[in-house]
């Protein structure tokens, strides 16, 4: 039976920081948690914000005035055509773009490409057949049998003309002739960097067609309020914690995560009026023990497409500016189940077509405590002396979930 | 749910901004989001008062192919349904039970009204939020 536990789903893993947010977000991103874990996602699907109705409005048009639509790109093409000599120089050697291949990432021949890197994920017959150096995959697919060939075409040597070069020109001329869907996102664009001229529809150097999209962002505005959780919590703060104070956060971490899919789903559960039978459902939102159940509106904010994770980034940064102190908001960001990567430089995996391929992260940024009325946030357990001091800055808690094929850690 | 205690010591030269760090593996549950399966097919946008199926059907069915499958021990596999969406739902139930449950699940089938009725999982995993998202190849459409 433990046998086929693993085969249907590899154990996933999900990691729980707490922390800080930096004091200022106006200045440069510092390099810790959660900033690089947003920047070195690579490759998003979908990205949802919850946070209260009342500043939904102030926000979306924050996020209207600050942020333009992205674009990016759906093409059918063949390896080859990244080698073209006006795509390769202008998007690959002097630009930067980021692509990704259609594929079940377990038993397809899957091509990504970031920092002008370009990694091909592939099934053995097909590296046995394509006369370019790889390594074997870390996690190897159904028949444990995968490679990766991974190629810096910003090396000064990668040049037309060039020996290495043709190499990889003549493997995607005579051995990788499939065509395949592809998703191309252009990190030069006015979305993204604003010092870029024009965004254009049309893609450089490139002889096929290719559908422009815009990932644009809906709202949701709720007509009723539902069953809140309470964000209150104690934080095992120091070593002398019990275990059992530990436990209860961790519990609490796992459970408020879980009501907040459930609110993003929309769930029935969590309306106000659901009087389901515990034959049916025994779920309950996490409440304190003191309080009574509290009712509440929540927005969404989503996007949906092929995300850079810069553009993620000016997101939760607009959010930092644009949500008060006192409120709270939270992101989610899913990666593509068949990525062949998750965070950057770390391999991932999935079974079945993207079974157990979940690679995503949520950021809760927690209302400051004593300046909203109602107090959602009762933070207990701090030690005194850090407290005044860490009070400063906003808090949040990150839950970073990912499938059992995934190096990330 | 087995958790592991923060993987870094606090560092000293941040004594102000302790971050904290802990994994949970093994969590309490398994979320599945299954589809009920009817052939031949409903027309789009028929209704009638067995479809699309409330929960207590769901929870009939389920019963039902458990039972079969596992005898006693699978109709006490305790399932919370979360939310529903026309033939569609979201449930949790103990992460132990799951590859019991969906071996049971999956090979029955069953004719009633003139259809035979099955169910196919969708997507699972062990935190909701996994199931929550689109798995990104529609994008590829």
């Amino acid at each position: 039976m433990t046998q086929l536990a693993n085969k249907l789903a590899p154990d996933s893993k999900c990691y729980v920081t707490f922390g800080s947010l930096s004091s200022d977000p106006s200045t440069e991103t510092p390099p810790k948690r959660p900033y690089n874990t947003i920047i070195d996602h690579v490759y998003n699907q979908q990205v949802d914000i919850l946070l209260p109705n009342e500043i939904c409005e102030l926000v979306h048009q924050k996020l209207n005035d600050q942020l333009k639509p992205l674009q990016y790109h759906r093409i059918f093409m063949g390896l080859k055509e990244i080698l073209e000599k006006e795509f390769y120089n202008h998007y690959i050697r002097e630009g930067n773009i980021i692509l990704l291949s259609d594929g079940r990432i377990d038993v397809d021949d899957v091509y990504c490409l970031y920092d002008g890197v370009l990694y091909l994920f592939l099934r053995k017959e097909t590296y046995e057949k394509a006369g370019l150096v790889g390594k074997k995959a870390v996690f190897g697919g159904r028949k444990k049998e995968r490679w990766v060939v991974e190629n810096d075409l910003r090396q000064p040597h990668m040049l037309h003309g060039r020996k290495a070069f043709d190499r990889l020109v003549w493997s995607f001329t005579n051995v990788f002739k499939e065509q395949k869907p592809w998703l191309f996102c252009d990190l030069n664009q006015q979305a993204l960097n604003q010092s870029t001229a024009e965004t254009f529809t049309t893609l450089i150097g490139l002889t096929l067609p290719s559908t422009p999209r815009t990932a644009a962002l809906t709202v949701t505005q709720p007509s009723d309020p539902i069953k809140l959780a309470t964000f209150s919590h104690t934080i095992p703060a120091n070593p002398s914690t019990s275990d059992y104070d530990k436990d209860v956060f961790y519990d609490w971490a796992y459970c408020l995560h879980e009501w907040l899919a459930l609110t993003s789903l929309n769930s029935d559960r969590l309306n106000a009026s659901d009087s389901i039978d515990p034959l049916l459902s025994r779920y309950e939102p996490p409440l304190d023990n003191a309080n009574q159940q509290q009712f509440g509106k929540i927005a969404k904010i989503s996007w949906r497409g092929f995300i850079p994770a810069g553009y993620i980034l000016k997101i939760f940064k607009v959010l930092e500016v644009s949500v008060p102190p006192s409120e709270w908001f939270v992101i989610t960001a899913h990666g593509f189940q068949n990525a062949p990567v998750s965070w950057k430089g770390r391999q991932h995996s999935a079974i079945g077509g993207g079974m157990g391929g979940e690679n995503l992260y949520t950021i809760l940024k927690f209302a400051r405590e004593g300046e909203k009325e109602t107090g959602d946030v009762a933070m207990e357990g701090t030690e005194e002396g850090d407290a005044k001091e860490a009070d400063a800055r906003e808090k949040y808690v990150m839950w970073e979930v990912v499938g059992g094929r995934d190096e990330h850690s | 749910m087995d958790v592991d205690g923060p993987s870094k010591p606090q560092r000293k030269l941040q004594p102000r901004s302790p971050e904290q760090r802990f994994t949970i593996r093994k969590p309490e549950w398994q979320y599945l989001h299954l589809r009920m399966t009817f052939d031949p097919p409903h027309p789009p946008d028929h209704t009638s008062p067995s479809y699309p199926p409330d929960l207590l059907t769901w929870k009939t069915h389920l019963s039902t192919a458990l039972n079969q499958f596992l005898g006693i021990s699978g109709t006490a596999i305790p399932i919370d349904f979360l939310h529903s969406d026309v033939s569609e739902v979201y449930l949790r139930i103990p992460r132990e039970d799951a590859p019991r449950f969906m071996a049971g699940i999956t090979g029955w089938g069953e004719d009633i009204e003139g259809r035979t009725v099955g169910f196919r999982v969708l997507k699972s995993a062990e935190f909701l939020m996994g199931i929550a998202g689109g798995e990104g190849r529609d994008l590829f459409g």
